[in-house]
């Protein structure tokens, strides 16, 4: 608009400027022409009646009175001798010349008869010029005219000329007067010249109104610019500057713009703020969650997926092929499927992941049809655990069968009493009564060690001394100890050592540990017993210098039903479930079991408990 | 025009390609590095079974960069891309290749009925494999130099386990001559890790030379991350 305004503005007050001194040259000229016409006319009068004068003169003045007609008298002096009538003409115009020479010296006087010939002339001998009917105010007044002007060009001469040609009013001569143009010349100049100046003031001066009109609006597209490319940068605190001045229509753009901005502003940080949310919320969930495109590539992960998987690459910035992540094909197939049927799919896989492979149950569910989330279930607990309750449902089972079928075997024999000494029955009866004892006890075992995973905190708490409660277990093995020649050595100190704990629990602890170091020591061994308080915990040790056993069943010891040696331990009557228990129980006072052993050097068993 | 984005396109795609074969190659050793310390014969005999897929993949992105180099006559960076996929893909399946040895290796170690424990050290250099690896390609589909240059470093870790655990094994070999073969076939393991190792540190050579734009020895690349690590201190 305003560039527009600006060229036709100047070619406009180029035009004017143009137009007008053209105008004006052409008006100067006119009236330059039209007195120098009267002043020409006056010469060819002047010069017809200097002529007629002259001619007059050159005969007698006798016959003044006698009126003849100048051609008579031309005829009359060309036909004397003596007479020349081109001398006179050129007296007459060199008398004209001298009266009308003051105002202007470039004047030319040509005279010429009725044909057109040049009779005589002011400034060109008459041999060199030509005929001149061909010049067209000659030719006018030839043709009729009384007189006629105008401006040409001279070959003659080569300038431009005013000619002024007329008839004259005695005879027929034709005269003509000319004058140059030249002084036209300097006021072309001068036209031109203040011309442009004019123009060039009123170019500037127009220029200028113009950027002065403008540079409020100019102003103003600058701002909106410069807010613009700052709210494209990102600064949404970026605002136009409000100006008083401004014209009423930017002053209401500028509100406007600023009020759009500002709630544009308002809600991107609501955005962004929930997405802060978002991302907490996703990235604080301890499962993986994967987002997934229809390229399979993932889009989305959250920490716990990354670390999980130990893909350090941002999804976010540089998409990634989900298999990267995943290492099976299978469930990229899988999010395939659920792209194409739309549905939540739940599916159990082992994936790779750092250092192992992990079971997972992974859902996938579409979000829209551009993109699936993916969760993965880590499901290594729960298989762990269900393996376990197999395991152990199994070894339960069998464990119970054993006895079972002991006794139901033994009691068929004594049914069919025909085969049996009493002796031999009294014997089944004994075997009968130490199976049904073991059945006993396995059970007492399994409640007990159910009872205690079931706790989280033991009940009846009371205090006593552990020392003497050594000493009351001490006293209840001594029978078996010995039976086998066993030395039970509990060490000296402490000699007090009190503690707050259910007191038949960790009795238990004591008598399974002593129990198992009896019976599974040889004849003529040694046990010794250690206690310590270490601040909130105390620590039991049983030591003995027995087989030991190696390293691989020194881990699994404390498992349910382990035995290091199976066919010893059922034969002395063990359930399997004694060192279970110990753990257990150490578990429940948020302490450990643990154990150490060489073989053939002898093993420590040691208990923390926190009592 | 039409035809740059198709090209663009077909670029893309030998990229998807790569990281694909580079997901397998990395389950591949995964596994064989997994069957090795569980002795787990069902792991070790699904690695020779997939080498054969990445042997195929291969040569379908050799392929692919060659017709891409034939077609649309790449010049400058996209030269540079096309041709370090070309080479980055043989040490890609030289990887694979490798990890296929390994479980071959355990196989046998389970027939010959060895009952050999993995030394610690072998595990410790499994595990600095799998890094590697893993980080490589982390390097290689976000284009990281410091990554690359990472992988680089890390051979040099890994080369001075290669040559303790020789040490090693060759120390037992001589304390239990019974032993020796199973020996034998550990320290076979050991030497394909360690090659592996190398093709790793390859691939993050061919990484820098893509990005960079020139090619730059790994020597050259352990003074400067040196240097950088001095002038921190």
């Amino acid at each position: 608009m305003k560039k527009r305004l600006r060229i036709f503005g100047n070619i406009l007050i180029i035009l004017i400027i143009f137009i007008v001194s053209t105008l004006n040259y052409r008006e100067l000229r006119s009236k330059h022409i039209q007195s120098f016409e009267n002043y020409l006319g006056n010469v060819t009068s002047y010069f017809d009646q200097a002529l007629s004068r002259i001619l007059l003169n050159s005969i007698d003045g006798t016959d003044e009175t006698k009126l003849i007609s100048q051609a008579e008298i031309i005829e009359q002096i060309n036909s004397e001798e003596s007479g020349d009538f081109q001398k006179l003409l050129e007296q007459t115009i060199d008398e004209t010349m001298e009266v009308f020479n003051v105002l202007a010296s470039d004047l030319r006087i040509t005279v010429m008869d009725e044909t057109g010939k040049v009779l005589a002339d002011s400034i060109f001998p008459v041999k060199e010029l030509n005929n001149h009917r061909a010049r067209p105010e000659v030719w006018k007044v030839i043709s009729g005219a009384k007189n006629y002007s105008n401006v040409r060009y001279s070959d003659t001469e080569s300038a431009e000329r005013l000619y002024f040609s007329a008839r004259s009013d005695h005879n027929n001569m034709i005269v003509r007067a000319a004058v140059l143009m030249d002084t036209l010349i300097d006021a072309k100049v001068t036209i031109t010249l203040y011309a442009l100046i004019i123009g060039g003031v009123s170019l500037v001066i127009f220029n200028l109104i113009l950027s002065l009109i403008f540079k409020k609006q100019d102003q103003h597209q600058i701002d909106l610019v410069q807010a613009l490319t700052k709210i494209d940068a990102g600064d949404l605190t970026a605002r136009m500057e409000e100006d008083r001045h401004a014209s009423v229509d930017n002053r209401k753009f500028v509100e406007n713009f600023n009020l759009t901005i500002s709630n544009f502003e308002q809600t991107f940080k609501e955005m962004q703020e929930g997405r802060i949310w978002l991302n907490a919320i996703v990235n604080s969930l301890m499962e993986p969650l994967v987002v997934v495109n229809q390229e399979l590539q993932v889009v989305f992960a959250n920490k716990y997926a990354k670390t999980l998987f130990n893909r350090n690459i941002d999804p976010e910035e540089t998409p990634y092929p989900f298999v990267l992540l995943t290492h099976d094909a299978k469930l990229d197939e899988l999010c395939q499927r659920v792209f194409d049927s739309g549905k939540t799919t739940r599916e159990e896989f082992r994936l790779q992941v750092t250092g192992s492979y992990n079971a997972f149950q992974v859902m996938v569910s579409p979000v829209d049809v551009n993109y699936v989330v993916v969760l993965f279930n880590d499901m290594s607990y729960e298989y762990e655990a269900r393996q376990l309750r197999s395991s152990f449902v199994a070894n339960v089972t069998h464990e119970l069968k054993t006895p079972l079928t002991s006794i139901r075997g033994f009691v068929e024999t004594l049914r069919n009493r025909n085969n049996t000494t009493p002796e031999q029955a009294n014997n089944f009866l004994d075997i009968i009564d130490v199976e049904a004892v073991r059945l006993e006890r396995l059970i007492n075992d399994i409640l007990r060690l159910s009872d205690i995973e079931r706790l989280s905190n033991d009940s009846e708490l009371e205090d006593f001394d552990l020392v003497e409660l050594v000493d009351e277990c001490l006293v209840q093995l001594d029978d078996q100890a010995s039976e086998k020649q066993i030395n039970l050595i509990p060490s000296d100190e402490p000699t007090f050592l009190p503690v707050k704990a259910n007191r038949d629990r960790i009795k238990q602890v004591l008598l399974n540990l002593l129990d198992n170091a009896i019976k599974y020591h040889r004849i003529h061994g040694n046990v010794w017993i250690d206690m310590e308080r270490q601040g909130k915990f105390v620590t039991i040790k049983v030591k003995d210098d027995g087989y030991g056993f190696d390293e691989q069943s020194a881990r699994r010891v404390f498992e349910r039903f382990y035995r290091v040696d199976k066919s010893r331990s059922r034969m002395l009557g063990g359930t399997g479930l004694g060192l279970s228990i110990v753990k257990h129980i150490a578990l429940l006072y948020d302490g450990e079991a643990s154990v150490k052993s060489t073989p053939n050097v002898g093993s420590t068993f040691k208990v923390i408990l926190k009592i | 025009m039409a035809q740059r984005v198709n090209y663009q396109k077909e670029l893309e795609n030998l990229h998807q390609s790569m990281i694909h074969m580079g997901s397998d190659v990395e389950e591949s050793i995964h596994s064989a590095v997994h069957a090795l310390t569980d002795n787990d014969i069902e792991l070790a005999s699904k690695v020779i079974e997939r080498d054969d897929v990445i042997d195929d993949q291969e040569r379908k992105i050799t392929h692919e960069c060659i017709m891409l180099i034939a077609r649309q006559q790449p010049v400058a960076s996209d030269l540079r891309n096309i041709t370090a996929n070309m080479k980055l893909v043989t040490d890609l399946e030289r990887v694979a290749d490798h990890a296929e040895d390994i479980a071959e290796h355990v196989i046998y170690l389970n027939e010959k009925n060895y009952n050999v424990t993995v030394p610690h050290d072998v595990v410790k250099l499994t595990d600095h494999i799998l890094r590697m690896v893993h980080l490589v390609l982390d390097a290689y589909v976000e284009t990281d130099l410091e990554k690359a240059k990472q992988i680089v470093m890390m051979d040099i870790r890994v080369n001075a386990l290669y040559s303790k655990l020789k040490k090693y094994l060759v120390r037992q070999m001589k304390l239990d001559s019974d032993m020796a073969p199973a020996m034998v076939e550990m320290l076979l393991v050991c030497k394909h890790l360690e090659r592996i190792g190398d093709h790793a540190k390859n691939i993050a050579e061919w990484i820098v030379y893509f990005i960079e734009g020139e090619y730059v020895t790994s020597a050259e690349i352990r003074r400067e991350v040196e240097k950088n690590e001095k002038d921190k201190e």
